[in-house]
């Protein structure tokens, strides 16, 4: 059935993110609390979290290549960050973070600028992985509802 | 999210409990709301620690634990924590995504009650309802406990130690327990040794009372206070805690004050009574064995006599600091009455006066009008006192144990007999004989209060020894307190809850035993005194009696806390003789 094979392919979807290290099992406590009254919180939650993330990288960005790297601002919002990828299970993205947080705590704009880039590049992967997962999420949804109906 | 109801839960308990979740980060106050009302938990969520702060304040008792994250952007997680922790006293538990052991060791300095790593899991959020339990269970103990922690306080002297007490799950029985023994040889001078931890002498917390009091109790802050106290070596952070107790302890004050035990119910069942015969060398006509409370006061060695009228010799020996003590303990016990005045604002300037403040006006039973509650409590205190007071003889002598002998004598019962009796004047008491207010009218009053509190002290009914002479009367302060037949006061138990009911009347029907609470407040574990409890002082034995003595009444010298009077049984004080406490 689509509904069993969607959410099959949903699961196996999950756990090769996690057989990368991409996500941890938080993404699946966070699944756990999608009730029958907020079918959405899955993709709620991915939402948020991604666009947060995404002003945060840009944020972030601009802090390091500005004429004089704001380094206590890149602590705060690494920092900010690291808390949020963990929400959602990121735990790779999460790591990266906490790198560039150290690095920029010490002033370090090379290693900050190393540590952007890996964080960049964890977020590319963490996003493209959620995004998958909030398409079958949807269809799971909308199976769910049209079933319903 | 809150519910209107102001209890936390309902019958299924922890279901109900209402959290409040702090955490700039929307991506994790969604999930923790999710988790949380999984938990059956009643969840809020702010964005803001300001915004928190708001909605506690507004909500005074709308939750009932607080969950935050430690890195905010308008104010450190620690320091809303501190705000909490003082102001409205809820279990805060901390969050991040940084375990650093440096990071937590500070939630918990800055009294976190839990430091929970992000990413948080479900089965963590459901347990935290324990850290609401273990609160309550800790402030019903301390309750219970306040009579022990009076009678170790008495015993330890004026010195008051601050333990942080926040940090639940010390027994605070063993603790004041450690602290008396360290306290033995000390000093007694206003924070005399600058310990690991801040001794809130009765100086000390004076000062504290006057500047909260000054600022004015709705708008004290550490900082605040501190600067008004101006005492060099202590922090923001002593103060900070000291304020929290301080606040507890006026809680529990107002809810001992509703619960008003009659007289005595203060059981210091865990002090044993050291044999006042032993102590009371002189006492002629004091039969010290006779009176629990006796016991309960037992100045250590101290030869209390001060029921002995003759026999004060206000030369200072040894003899006259214990009988000071002794007195003080009578004193106390006689404090113990029902009224739990708990003034620690008397609390504080008991100890001021009790540099032998020739201040102490007779006993008489005339309340200085000025002081609310702390008159009230020392004319009572004065009354009940007197026969402490023939101490005074030999308290003269008395070293000035400085504020800590102070004997609050709130609740001395104005039973003339006993004012008479209680000639703790000052004189020479160093440790002048402090009525401490009762509590609960220092609650409310107590702002007012600060300074007649000390004129309190002054009219301190100290009587003269020749009072104090009267052993017989004397009988154990406690004994009078508790009303039992005290051999010289008839202040038999009625008499004594009658004696209470004057004060009572006198100050403030909220009188608890002040003593009491100053005594348990100044060691840093604001336990409500069980003042109405003092009554019952009959059974000098129990030690509960002692509960109601201000400890600071208890000459440090001695510092050994004898059992008191057990304010619940029948106050042997016929039997006991003169119970010199």
């Amino acid at each position: 059935m689509v509904g069993t094979d969607l959410r099959q392919q949903l699961n196996n979807y999950i756990q090769s993110m996690r057989d990368q290290g991409i996500l941890d099992s938080q993404f699946q406590s966070v699944q756990a609390l999608k009730t029958e009254e907020n079918p959405h919180f899955v993709l709620e939650t991915i939402t948020g979290f991604c666009s947060d993330a995404d002003n945060g990288i840009a944020q972030m960005t601009r802090y390091l290549e500005g004429p004089v790297v704001d380094f206590t601002n890149l602590t705060g919002l690494s920092h900010f960050l690291r808390g949020s990828s963990s929400s959602i299970g990121g735990v790779r993205m999460a790591l990266a973070c906490r790198d560039l947080r150290r690095a920029s705590e010490a002033n370090n704009k090379q290693g900050c600028i190393e540590g952007m880039a890996r964080l960049k590049h964890e977020y590319n992967s963490l996003k493209e992985g959620l995004n998958n997962i909030s398409q079958i999420e949807r269809q799971l949804i909308g199976n769910a509802q049209r079933g319903r109906q | 999210m809150e519910n209107g109801f102001s209890s936390p839960r309902s019958e299924s308990f922890p279901a109900g409990l209402r959290v409040l979740v702090v955490d700039d980060d929307p991506t994790w106050l969604k999930i923790l709301e999710k988790m949380l009302k999984k938990c059956a938990y009643d969840v809020t969520t702010c964005h803001l620690a300001r915004e928190a702060l708001n909605l506690l304040r507004e909500r005074k008792d709308g939750y009932d634990i607080v969950i935050s994250d430690v890195n905010m952007p308008d104010m450190d997680g620690f320091k809303l924590l501190e705000h909490v922790g003082l102001e409205m006293d809820l279990p805060v538990i901390m969050m991040s995504v940084d375990g650093e052991t440096s990071k937590v060791m500070k939630g918990v300095q800055h009294g976190a009650c839990d430091y929970l790593l992000k990413p948080i899991r479900m089965k963590e959020l459901r347990n935290i309802w324990q850290h609401v339990f273990r609160k309550k269970i800790h402030e019903i103990r301390d309750i219970e406990h306040e009579n022990i922690d009076i009678i170790q306080m008495s015993r330890n002297g004026s010195d008051l130690s601050d333990d942080g007490h926040m940090y639940c799950g010390e027994d605070y029985n063993s603790k004041k327990r450690k602290d008396f023994d360290k306290n033995d040889d000390k000093d007694f001078g206003d924070h005399s040794t600058k310990k690991h931890r801040v001794v809130w002498s009765v100086d000390l917390h004076q000062k504290f009372v006057k500047a909260v009091n000054q600022i004015g109790f709705d708008k004290v802050g550490p900082k605040k206070i501190l600067d008004l106290m101006n005492v060099p070596w202590l922090t923001r952070e002593n103060v900070a805690s000291h304020l929290q107790k301080y606040r507890l302890y006026l809680s529990r004050l107002q809810k001992e004050n509703d619960l008003k035990a009659s007289f005595g119910g203060i059981k210091h069942s865990d002090f044993p009574p050291k044999d006042p015969a032993a102590s009371y060398g002189h006492q002629s006509s004091i039969s010290l064995n006779q009176n629990d409370v006796a016991n309960g006061y037992q100045f250590c060695g101290s030869n209390f006599i001060a029921q002995d009228a003759d026999t004060k010799n206000p030369e200072g020996d040894l003899k006259i600091v214990s009988e000071m003590t002794e007195i003080k303990r009578t004193l106390t016990a006689d404090v113990s009455d029902p009224q739990k005045a708990r003034s620690s604002q008397s609390f504080g300037h008991s100890f001021a006066s009790l540099e032998t403040e020739a201040s102490y006006p007779a006993f008489d039973s005339t309340n200085p009008p000025e002081f609310s509650w702390s008159e009230n409590t020392e004319t009572q205190v004065k009354k009940e006192l007197k026969p402490h007071l023939q101490l005074e003889d030999g308290y003269s002598q008395l070293p000035p144990h400085g504020p800590q002998h102070q004997i609050q004598m709130n609740q001395l019962q104005s039973d003339p007999a006993v004012t008479s009796v209680v000639s703790l004047t000052g004189r020479d008491i160093s440790g002048s004989i402090e009525i401490k207010p009762l509590f609960t009218e220092f609650k409310s009053k107590h702002v007012s209060h600060v300074s007649p509190t000390e004129s309190a002290i002054d009219t301190f009914p100290v009587q003269t020894k020749s009072q104090l002479i009267n052993h017989q009367s004397f009988e154990p302060i406690s004994t009078v307190i508790s009303s039992t037949k005290p051999q010289g006061f008839n202040l038999s138990i009625t008499d004594l809850e009658s004696s209470q009911r004057n004060l009572t009347s006198a100050s403030d029907p909220n009188f608890a035993p002040i003593n009491e609470d100053l005594t348990v407040w100044l060691q840093g574990d604001y336990y409500s005194m069980n003042f109405g409890q003092s009554i019952d002082y009959i059974d000098y034995d129990d030690p509960g009696f002692l509960a109601e003595v201000p400890f600071y009444l208890y000459d440090p010298l001695t510092a050994d806390f004898q059992c008191p009077i057990d304010s619940t049984t029948e106050c042997p004080i016929v039997d006991q003789g003169l119970f010199i406490a």
